[in-house]
């Protein structure tokens, strides 16, 4: 009986932990990829008031000295423009056409930034002094087990094959596909070097965008973003977090969940405690009765029981720990279940606090749970709890 | 001494009903009084409320000039724990505990320090005849020496008055006898007041009074052996 009892409490204490662990892993998870590959922490975008402009103008020089901030890993320049690719699959003139961003990057500084290359799954990524080759998504390409963009791909493009582009400024040029990267964010860009785009562009050492990485492990991507903001105050500059648009909800709704099923569980295990301390102190009405006519303390009664129910309570949590970290977590890494096949696993994830609130939250439901009932008990009149 | 004046106590219910209707008496310090009387009577009702653990109806109980039904609860409580003791018809051991485990444990929880009721309980054994059973637990011992133990335990906190409610009713003659002879030993060398309640007519020969109940009124106090 005693083991079955720590045996439900245990799994009602997993259970709150594997959710919140399951839902903690898939908003880091996201977060991840959308800081390795969309947003970085910071992006700095061109002036917006009072005039707004298009670039920014002396790039090179700007990302040096953010560089030299202590915590930034790297930065990398964006040129954002729009066009049209267009693909003659079976060289009969009858193309298929798309439209989508293009952007052009310097592939070298990009990757330490965004890590698209490490998404790459036919061909080579972009070197610095390409100008006729791009770097094509799988969901424009076409296959690839990529994003499926209902009809709006280009039916099946091949690494070397010839792609041909209408820039927005009307500037049309032809690239060889040197790669295709897993989409898997569905971001469906294009991406050609930044020499490349500033021949289409007709400019020098500018931006759309510089994206910047920095070590947010230790220090607050508000302090990076506040010490960017006094070197360039004209600039329009924003961290991930302002970036996040819709997936915010997605994170608050996780988050919602997360609680209501605590909650749940918390209730639960106390629910559990409860019936168990009832029963048990039902069970021994009548030695609660003797004991009070021998003169024992109603207080030592209950905090008997209460000691009891704190015991199967710290067992259970502390079951529930090794179910969680000794047996889930390791068992999850070694054999890794796809949430999103190269996007997201299904991990466990977990900080301190979380845990210690969850563990307190048993605790203090395991502290009223034996607190009540042995109260009820112990409160009857001591014939009617000898005699019945 | 207790002083006992109209007590009365009704049970409520849509017909109340009456088991004590006035009693009175007085008992005197290092007395064995028994309570006698037919089923029904009021004899256990009469042992509850002088024993605080019920509360009559009316009346008063003076015991050394303090009325103990005007205690509250926890008063009552401490009174029951510190001043009196209480053996049970059917022993009323705590059965996860050894014989000295339940025979210490009222002063346990009246603060003695551990090594003094852990001494005082192995001594109190030894006084019942149990000084070799006691890590023994309850369903290690017979019904007699469970009832013994009881009787130990009621002793710890030296009370003034032990109450015992038909303590020999489940026991065969000879462990009767022996609890009989238990609480004549304990009157004569610590001059230990007993009060209980019986229906076995032999048991008068180990007693000095005895209150007769009928109909929850006394019918006669009949003194039986001055010396008993």
């Amino acid at each position: 009986m005693l083991a079955l009892m720590i045996f439900i409490l245990a799994l009602s204490f997993l259970d709150m932990m594997f959710i919140s662990g399951v839902l903690v892993g898939i908003t880091d998870s996201q977060m991840h990829a959308l800081r390795n590959y969309l947003s970085a922490d910071i992006n700095i975008a061109p002036q917006q008031t009072p005039q707004l402009k298009q670039y920014i103008p002396n790039q090179a020089q700007l990302r040096a000295q953010i560089e030299t901030l202590p915590g930034i890993i790297a930065t990398a320049r964006h040129y954002n423009m729009a066009g049209s690719l267009s693909f003659d699959k079976d060289k009969t003139g009858q193309f298929k056409i798309v439209s989508g961003a293009i952007i052009g990057i310097d592939p070298e500084s990009e990757w330490k930034v965004l890590t698209l290359n490490q998404l790459l799954i036919r061909g080579s990524n972009l070197a610095l002094g390409d100008t006729d080759q791009i770097l094509l998504s799988s969901s424009l390409a076409g296959g690839y087990g990529a994003i499926a963009r209902q009809g709006s791909d280009l039916g099946g493009v091949k690494v070397g094959d010839k792609i041909r582009i209408t820039f927005a400024n009307g500037s049309i040029r032809t690239y060889n596909v040197k790669g295709i990267y897993n989409d898997i964010m569905g971001i469906a860009e294009t991406f050609i070097t930044s020499n490349e785009a500033e021949s289409i562009l007709s400019v020098h050492d500018s931006a759309s965008h510089i994206l910047v990485k920095a070590n947010i492990d230790r220090v607050p991507v508000a302090v990076y973003e506040s010490k960017i903001v006094a070197m360039a105050p004209n600039l329009h500059i924003q961290n991930y977090n302002d970036l996040l648009g819709s997936f915010a909800s997605f994170l608050k709704a996780l988050n919602f969940i997360q609680l209501i099923v605590g909650a749940i569980s918390v209730i639960v295990a106390a629910i559990t405690i409860f019936v168990l301390i009832y029963v048990n102190a039902i069970n021994k009405r009548r030695q609660i009765g003797i004991l009070k006519a021998i003169g024992i303390k109603k207080s030592i009664i209950v905090n008997a029981y209460i000691l009891q129910s704190f015991f199967y309570t710290v067992c259970g949590v502390f079951t529930g720990l090794f179910l969680v970290f000794g047996v889930l977590q390791p068992l999850l890494i070694a054999y890794p279940v796809p949430v999103v096949v190269g996007l997201m696993n299904l991990t466990l994830v977990y900080t301190p606090m979380p845990v210690i609130l969850g563990i307190i939250s048993f605790l203090v439901a395991g502290f009223f749970a034996g607190r009540i009932p042995s109260n009820l008990v112990a409160r009857q009149d001591i014939l009617k709890a000898i005699w019945g | 001494m207790i002083h006992v004046t109209d007590l009365v106590k009704t049970y409520p219910g849509k017909v109340p009903t009456p088991a004590l209707k006035g009693v009175s008496f007085d008992i005197n310090d290092g007395e064995i009084v028994a309570i006698m009387g037919r089923s029904g009577s009021g004899k256990s009702t009469l042992l509850h409320q002088l024993s605080l653990i019920d509360t009559p109806t009316s009346g008063s109980v003076l015991i050394d000039g303090t009325d103990v039904l005007r205690l509250s609860d926890h008063d009552k409580t401490t009174y029951r724990l510190n001043d009196l003791g209480y053996v049970f018809q059917e022993y009323a051991l705590i059965i996860e505990l050894t014989a000295l485990e339940n025979v210490y444990l009222p002063a346990m929880s009246k603060g003695t320090a551990a090594k003094i009721y852990k001494k005082r309980a192995s001594e109190l054994l030894d006084l019942v005849g149990l000084g070799d059973r006691i890590t023994h637990y309850p369903v290690e011992l017979s019904g007699g020496e469970q009832q013994r133990v009881a009787i130990a335990r009621s002793l710890i906190n030296a009370p003034k008055i032990l109450f015992a409610d038909e303590p020999t009713a489940n026991l065969d003659m000879t462990s009767a006898r022996i609890v009989l002879e238990l609480f004549q030993k304990l009157n004569r060398e610590l001059k230990q007041t007993v009060i209980m309640v019986t229906h076995e007519p032999d048991d008068m020969r180990y007693v000095n009074r005895v209150i007769w109940l009928k109909d929850g009124l006394i019918e006669k106090i009949e003194t039986v052996n001055q010396q008993a």
